[in-house]
């Protein structure tokens, strides 16, 4: 069954009716299968474990920054090729094509 | 003459009030997140404050022109941010590893971790980051953690030109 995600766009006035809970209807045609607040990261969301049903784990900021940099520091080790392993690899790739 | 000068005077005076304008942030205003991190045992906190803001401090306090394209870009940004925040607890500095920051639509998101601490009631913050550059500033700090009794709490500290150094008291999660 094909989905379809469709964004809107609540405006922030809603949280004058109460700062700690507030609630809003949905009504669609299909069944609503998965729901995500702010899923862009718009907001200054102090946690954003809460902002998805059914409840995903979600890495945090900080962990995603890390692993980042981890794989950038593990490309910067990475010997670069050098021109003449390009080199040979052209010939060897020719030397099949005449075969 | 006169005429001509007097004009060039204002034309001028204009464009400078323009670049001003142009050079200054919108908005006075920075949020930090300081986590206490249960699985690692370790203090997380990520600073967020606009990229304008953080360049023209470091311009102004250096007396440098500062941009992207300086040689020492990612040092000052980093000692900027080391001199103008730090956690204290009896007194004495709580040791913080910088990890790096990212630019991202405008905002520099700057990252920092300490591995000795991760317990955070009666920490002292302090907190002058583009406070002393810009007087409307205003810098939040979100924190969250766990209490002794391992009872979740959070809460919020809010700095200005009046107040730079704020204490976390512990705050049920009801």
């Amino acid at each position: 069954m094909r989905t379809v995600p469709l964004s809107i766009y609540i405006p922030a006035e809603i949280w004058r009716r109460n700062s700690k809970k507030v609630s809003k209807l949905l009504i669609r045609d299909k069944e609503i299968t998965e729901i995500a607040l702010d899923a862009n990261w718009q907001t200054a969301d102090v946690n954003i474990n809460n902002n998805y049903w059914p409840a995903r784990p979600i890495q945090s900021r900080f962990d995603l920054y890390k692993a980042k940099k981890k794989d950038m520091m593990r490309d910067y080790n990475k010997k670069l090729k050098e021109s003449s392993d390009d080199k040979i690899n052209d010939e060897t790739e020719q030397k099949e094509e005449d075969l | 003459m006169l005429k001509v000068l007097s004009k060039l005077l204002i034309a001028l005076s204009l464009y400078s009030g323009l670049v001003a304008v142009a050079t200054s942030p919108t908005y006075f205003f920075g949020l930090s997140d300081l986590t206490a991190n249960p699985k690692t045992k370790h203090l997380e906190i990520i600073h967020q404050f606009t990229s304008h803001g953080i360049e023209n401090a470091i311009a102004e306090l250096k007396q440098i022109n500062f941009s992207a394209e300086h040689k020492y870009y990612n040092l000052y940004i980093q000692q900027y941010f080391e001199q103008k925040f730090s956690l204290e607890r009896n007194k004495i500095q709580i040791p913080l590893t910088w990890l790096g920051f990212e630019i991202s639509s405008g905002k520099i998101i700057a990252y920092q971790e300490s591995k000795q601490q991760n317990f955070l009631p009666q920490i002292v913050v302090k907190n002058a980051i583009l406070i002393d550059t810009y007087p409307k500033q205003v810098n939040t700090v979100n924190f969250q953690g766990k209490d002794l009794k391992g009872v979740a709490f959070f809460g919020s500290l809010t700095f200005d030109y009046r107040r730079k150094e704020a204490i976390i008291v512990a705050q049920r999660d009801h």
